[in-house]
């Protein structure tokens, strides 16, 4: 069973009382991966465009 | 404390009920059916206020509300109707079928997933919350345009914090989609192997992580300049409106398809199953959805031809309008061809489906007219760009959100829902949207102002037709909650199948949807899910 599965079954009579280590768990690292470099390019947009205005502004 | 102690005390092995079932779910199913029950909410909300604009609208003069509430009105439908009903609709079909279509046990996040749902009704309640602030709700167009907007009393800050929350939530949404769909696919099932709807949701993704930040930063800038003595959009501190607008659209367009592309996936999932024939075209349709998302960074100028933009920066931004049309020509014809010499029948997803494409297509001529600087002059601000923007909206995003409910009810719920119900509620909708919306041309055409409360006598009897058509739209959806609601009472039992031509993974699970499905991941093969494999 996965962490993913385990997380999913947070609410569930038969979850298992050792989690995995997510870190052995390929599907659940490569989502925190994306979810952590999509946020990250949300982050420098929104500076971004600030600073850019900012720039463009002259304040 | 012993282990023992500690296991028991463990509160996950507990099933929550009630309020807490709902506040603390983690189920990809349980949370799309929040998004879903939330936008049906402020559907009726948006909605509602319509439902006031064209009743002051009927006749000329001032009859129900003075000009102030008018812009109130105006307001809160479009950030209504937008960030309430339109995109929370489509992530809440994305929570409740990508995992699904895609073999995945669940969203990638799952608590994440939660919580970007629960911002959305405390964004609302801090933007509603403002009708009792001396200023009252915001008045200055859902656009917030400075200089007014600057004008505005402290419902500003309120308005802004709101939107600054509607985006985090759908910033979060779209990073567990991205993040599901990129990473959480069923061993075989390839990019190419995904339901277009997985896909149109793929790309709406990456739309929402490129624009919303720029909302974010656009509010931001605003916010400064009214509290804390900025001039970023300030004139009489050396700032420029203007450049609001670029920002602003740098967003909007994009958000325009935001609102479309996930639509675009519904109707290709729900042509080719009552078609009983496989999608043509399948990665056109692919590339179309992509070249319709990149194109949409480059037209945001083409809202704000009539602020005087250099003649060159004019002519880019018309042809460049003009070239969306060649991928979304491409789908309908692609939608058409599905349906050429297929066994066709025409359940209520499907009527939803048809609607979509012709009406859909209607507004995307209107476009085509706006897009045309010089035409642009005379229809900017008209009820022209009214008439366009709902077609585009009601008829199209709104419509295959329709298509989708009804296609996907019977899974949700395990009952069918009453089609005999489902065809009226149709018929009823869709004459009624185009008694609404079509008059809105002419009246746009002859001169009339969007947003004005009063107008001049030779538009009376346009206007009189279109609250008509509006107050039987209206009345339509209430039949709609009807049906939904009796559908998940009860009625005829569904089949896992559902639909005869149906095909793809989240139709060989049982309906309704089991709590926990693909714990373990199905198998792929061209029979179930490959719609490249099946055009060959």
């Amino acid at each position: 069973m996965t962490a993913l599965q385990c997380t999913l079954r947070a609410t569930a009579e038969e979850r298992p009382h050792k989690l995995p280590n997510p870190s052995e768990d390929k599907n659940r690292r490569g989502a925190v991966r994306t979810a952590l470099i999509l946020a990250a390019v949300a982050f420098v947009v929104y500076i971004g465009f600030m600073a850019l205005t900012l720039i463009g502004a002259g304040n | 404390m012993n282990q023992e102690a500690i296991l028991t005390a463990d509160e996950h092995n507990d099933h929550p009920t009630g309020l807490k079932r709902w506040l603390f779910t983690t189920n990809h199913k349980e949370i799309g059916t929040l998004y879903l029950v939330f936008s049906l909410t402020m559907f009726l909300v948006g909605g509602s206020f319509a439902m006031i604009i064209r009743a002051e609208l009927f006749m000329p003069g001032l009859q129900l509300v003075n000009p102030e509430v008018f812009n109130q009105l105006t307001t809160m439908h479009g950030l209504v109707m937008i960030f309430g009903a339109v995109m929370p609709s489509f992530v809440g079909l994305a929570n409740w079928m990508i995992p699904l279509m895609i073999g995945a046990p669940d969203m990638a996040l799952p608590r994440l997933n939660n919580f970007s749902f629960w911002i959305l009704p405390f964004a609302f309640l801090l933007l509603f919350s403002t009708a009792f602030l001396p200023s009252g709700l915001p008045s200055s167009g859902w656009t917030m345009y400075p200089p007014l907007s600057l004008q505005n009393g402290t419902n500003v800050a309120f308005a802004i914090f709101s939107v600054h929350l509607m985006g985090l939530s759908s910033i979060i949404g779209a990073i567990n989609i991205l993040a599901t769909i990129l990473n959480m696919r069923a061993p075989g099932m390839s990019l190419l192997r995904m339901p277009m709807f997985v896909w149109g949701w793929l790309i709406t993704g990456f739309l929402l992580i490129g624009v919303l930040p720029v909302l974010a930063g656009a509010v931001t800038m605003l916010l400064t300049d009214r509290f804390f003595g900025t001039s970023f959009f300030s004139a009489t501190g050396g700032g420029d409106p203007v450049l609001y607008q670029h920002i602003f659209w740098f967003f909007g367009h994009p958000e325009v398809y935001i609102m479309i592309l996930p639509a675009f996936g519904i109707v290709s999932e729900v042509v080719p199953t009552f078609s009983r024939k496989p999608l043509f075209g399948y990665v056109s349709m692919v590339l179309s959805i992509a070249s319709i998302g990149f194109l949409s960074f480059i037209v945001w100028a083409h809202h704000m031809f009539a602020v005087g933009l250099p003649l060159g920066a004019s002519l880019f931004f018309m042809y460049a309008t003009m070239v969306i049309a060649v991928p979304t020509g491409i789908k309908v014809f692609n939608w058409i061809t599905t349906m050429w010499r297929g066994s066709m029948t025409f359940e209520t997803p499907m009527l939803f489906a048809l609607a979509f494409i012709v009406l859909f297509t209607i507004g995307g001529f209107s476009g085509l007219m706006l897009g045309i600087v010089p035409a642009d002059f005379q229809y900017h601000d008209t009820y022209f760009v009214v008439a366009h923007f709902h077609y585009v909206l009601v008829t199209g995003s709104v419509f295959a959100v329709f298509a989708g409910a009804y296609y996907w009810l019977p899974k949700w719920t395990g009952h069918m829902y009453n089609e005999r119900l489902g065809k009226i509620h149709f018929w009823w909708s869709t004459i009624s949207v185009n008694v609404l919306f079509f008059p809105q041309h002419y009246l746009g055409l002859a001169g009339m102002p969007r947003r004005i409360p009063d107008y001049a006598i030779q538009f009376a009897e346009f206007n009189m037709v279109s609250s008509i058509g509006g107050f039987a739209f209206g009345l339509a959806q209430l039949l709609f909650v009807f049906i939904v609601w009796q559908t998940v009472r009860g009625g005829q039992k569904a089949t896992g199948q559902v639909w005869e031509g149906a095909r793809g993974l989240e139709w060989i699970v049982p309906s309704p949807a089991p709590f926990h499905t693909f714990e373990t991941p199905p198998p792929i093969d061209d029979s179930v899910t490959v719609h490249a494999a099946r055009d060959s």
